[in-house]
């Protein structure tokens, strides 16, 4: 019962951050979206995999992939946005900006 | 000898999580996972200035940690809240901020700005000695990730 809600929080999540990518203007807010599907989407899938075979090698294998999961994915968005800062790509309407 | 036990914490890490992976307790697979392990230990033992060793083998740290995942999820839910809402309405505040962590250690830094991203509506674009991050609805009033910082020193300094 409880898996089930947070897979449909899951799937939820996937679509409204790739609604989020084709609706927000620049790189750096598109990011955001990307990680909203990665974190929202895969990681919470993952923990449903995780309990419902709970005491499995399903459910380790789940458990390892999100560790790993959480140590490379902020990895990449970070380069993505750094690479698209040095490149010189500028951020939409920004309030405030410190890195100038 | 402290830093044979440093060492001795980043092989274990290792084994374990080779034993996990293959999942079998099959001498071959075992021996494998040995040699495998140490030979890795040896390598990175001149290129890392911490070990896991310092953390999980110290009671008290882990315990900090524990209420770090903790707060740290009640970030993330209210985070995909914030960003759900901007996508629904299309309104978005972007900003980027200057945020003063001052840690000592390098792997500190590291998992704060890995922290910072994982959640979404936060992206740090740059790191120097301060940490640059690019946030999708700013408010002037809210201190961003002022808990990250906040518990994040007791775990990561």
């Amino acid at each position: 019962m409880i898996t089930d809600i947070l897979l449909l929080i899951s799937s939820i999540s996937a679509l409204l951050g790739a609604i989020g990518m084709l609706r927000f203007k620049d790189c750096y807010t598109r990011i955001h979206a990307a990680t909203m599907i990665s974190v929202g989407g895969v990681m919470l899938a993952l923990v449903v995999v995780a309990f419902e075979y709970f005491g499995t090698v399903y459910s380790v294998k789940a458990i390892l992939i999100f560790i790993f999961f959480a140590l490379t994915n902020p990895v990449s968005s970070h380069v993505i946005v750094n690479a698209a800062h040095r490149t010189g790509i500028v951020p939409e309407n920004l309030k405030k900006d410190d890195l100038r | 000898m402290g830093n044979l036990f440093r060492q001795a914490g980043t092989f274990l890490l290792l084994y374990i999580s080779w034993i996990l992976f293959t999942y079998s307790l099959n001498f071959q697979e075992l021996a494998a996972g040995l040699v495998m392990s140490l030979v890795v230990t040896y390598i990175i033992h001149n290129f890392t200035d911490f070990s896991i060793a310092d953390y999980f083998f110290n009671p008290f740290k882990a315990a900090n940690f524990l209420v770090y995942t903790i707060v740290f999820l009640f970030a993330e839910v209210r985070s995909h809240m914030s960003v759900a809402r901007s996508v629904i309405t299309g309104k978005t505040n972007p900003a980027i901020v200057k945020i003063l962590p001052d840690f000592k250690s390098e792997l500190g830094r590291a998992l704060l700005a890995n922290s910072i991203t994982l959640t979404p509506g936060t992206v740090s674009v740059a790191i120097d000695k301060n940490l640059y991050v690019h946030c999708l609805n700013y408010r002037k009033d809210e201190k961003i990730d002022f808990l990250f910082t906040k518990y994040g020193r007791k775990v990561f300094l």
